[in-house]
């Protein structure tokens, strides 16, 4: 018995309608999925979450090749590695490849024969779900992550929000790299952003079109990086605002901080030491390539008034606006705006 | 003939004091017939232009035969109509063309769709013929919440729909079902294309 006309009866069943004799040959034609419009398709999946229309597109050809010229819908994906999973975050949604290693083995899995241990389990969780969904494939973890990212990021419909490269092996970044190469790919984003561990993660920047921002976040390794290749390369160095995240406690180096579009993520409590003050105040006077130069606080709300008081105490405020000040570069004709918006300290050429 | 009454026509005469309602008789293509309120048909873009294309009179209505719609079965045209008498009055959503709107499926509409996958695509595909703008909405929405979770093999089963070697397998099949004259009368085309002769007749 098919799976629909086992429906069609279970169906009948719960409605107490008994009559095993009924003559189905008299119901006219079953519409089906696969027979319905187009539009009224686009009406289906457009309802679809992104990470079920993702799914969707395993299901069959004709359905992959209907998703495929869509919108995958996904406004972030991050992703990450180690040397025993890969893990694929797409918006709210967390997708692990792993095969579980033996210390890994939960109490309930013991009883479990060996040849199921060894396959890559496809685990799914995200906020929105009650429980965990796995599955289990046979294959290479990476190959089949790396797959699964492929046929989202091969979608030249997609507009995402963030990309983001979280730590990464080698081997995996290796593989990105390659499958990205062969599918020619050039990734729409409004904001990239690269945990740098080592230089070969910044080969990625090809694979993109970068619309706003490139976020940079150095690890504590930050000072064996050469940052100068780093900022140098054509993708950052072009950017249309840069943003760089250091270890904790650090402050940009000078090369850093002399980049004409830069934004630097600083904690709270490194404003009340004078020689940070001295710093980002030299920067921003010294930068003679300055169009941007922003500050932003890692967490939390802080009044700016302070800030700004603290770096330029002779700025003129704007009759205007009270959180437009104005001061002049020394030695020169440079008129500098600085503006306090929320917990963000904004300056730029005038 | 069977004319279906309520609960399309769920009417108190007596709560209409002014105007008589008009009801306009439609028939399935399996000859069952319906009642319904002007203001229901108002739902169906379709419909509505189509009876004022009309201009029936009340009497028109009665005496002569009920409006055909061939390709849609009694069964979920009775579901259409339903619908249109519950929701009959409210607003017809716009569809500007903007992001998908957040749908929410009510109680009535929910209940009314819990009904076998067939049918409720078959719903789909009336509510869409008959241009019904928000019951192709919560159907669509109904299907769409199907997939939630699912892996590809379940969603397989739900929406009837081969995998990738079944489908493969089903065109070899077919391909191989062909008549042995035909496929043989093709090749021949085929070969004298590829050897530049003219015209195969």
């Amino acid at each position: 018995m098919s799976y629909q006309e086992f429906e069609f009866w279970f169906m009948r069943f719960s409605r107490k309608e008994y009559d095993l004799n009924y003559d189905r040959s008299r119901d006219p034609v079953y519409r089906e999925f696969s027979n319905l419009p187009d539009g009224v398709l686009s009406q289906i999946v457009d309802k679809v979450n992104p990470v079920d229309r993702f799914v969707l597109q395993k299901v069959s050809k004709p359905l992959r090749q209907f998703l495929s010229a869509r919108n995958p819908g996904f406004q972030k994906i991050k992703i990450s590695s180690d040397e025993n999973r890969c893990t694929l975050i797409y918006d709210n949604t967390i997708i692990n490849y792993y095969i579980p290693t033996y210390n890994m083995y939960s109490f309930f899995d013991t009883e479990e024969p060996e040849e199921l241990r060894n396959l890559v389990r496809v685990n799914r969780s995200g906020s929105c779900e009650f429980m965990d969904k796995e599955a289990r494939i046979e294959g290479d973890t990476s190959k089949i992550a790396l797959h699964d990212l492929a046929m989202v990021v091969g979608n030249n419909k997609l507009r995402l929000e963030m990309f983001e490269f979280r730590s990464m092996t080698p081997e995996f970044m290796e593989l990105i790299h390659q499958t990205f190469m062969t599918q020619s790919l050039k990734i729409q984003t409004d904001k990239l952003k690269f945990f740098i561990q080592d230089l070969k993660v910044m080969e990625s920047l090809q694979f993109f079109d970068v619309k706003e921002e490139i976020i940079l976040e150095f690890w504590t390794n930050w000072k064996t990086l050469p940052i100068d290749k780093i900022i140098g390369l054509p993708g950052i160095k072009d950017a249309k605002m840069l943003k760089v995240i250091m270890p904790y406690a650090i402050i940009p180096p000078d090369s850093i901080l002399g980049l004409p579009r830069i934004t630097i993520v600083i904690q709270q409590y490194q404003l009340r030491k004078m020689e940070v003050v001295e710093k980002l105040r030299n920067a921003i006077l010294t930068s003679k390539s300055l169009e941007i130069f922003n500050i932003k606080w890692q967490y939390g709300r802080h009044e700016m008034d302070e800030t700004n008081k603290l770096l330029f105490p002779n700025a003129v405020e704007d009759s205007r606006n009270p959180n437009v000040f104005y001061f002049t570069v020394p030695d020169t004709e440079r008129t500098l705006e600085m503006r306090v918006v929320d917990h963000e300290l904004y300056f730029r050429r005038r | 003939m069977s004319v279906e009454n309520a609960p399309v026509v769920d009417v108190d005469e007596a709560a209409i004091p002014v105007e008589k309602k008009m009801y306009y008789r439609f028939e399935s293509n399996d000859k069952k017939e319906f009642r319904v309120s002007e203001l229901a048909i108002q739902q169906s873009e379709t419909l509505n232009r189509l009876v004022e294309a009309m201009g029936y009179t009340s009497e028109d209505v009665e005496n002569k035969p009920a409006i055909a719609i061939e390709n849609i079965d009694g069964k979920t045209l009775k579901l259409v109509f339903q619908w249109c008498e519950h929701h009959k009055g409210e607003a017809i959503p716009v569809d500007d063309g903007s992001v998908p709107k957040i749908v929410e499926i009510p109680e009535f509409d929910a209940k009314l769709m819990d009904i076998d996958n067939g049918l409720l695509f078959k719903l789909i595909w009336a509510a869409d013929y008959l241009n019904i703008v928000q019951l192709l909405n919560v159907s669509c929405k109904k299907v769409a919440n199907m997939a939630q979770g699912k892996t590809p093999a379940q969603l397989r089963r739900v929406y009837l729909l081969p995998s990738d070697e079944e489908d493969e397998a089903a065109k070899r099949a077919a391909q191989e079902a062909q008549d042995p004259r035909a496929r043989e009368v093709e090749e021949e085309f085929e070969e004298r294309k590829r050897q530049g002769g003219n015209s195969f007749f």
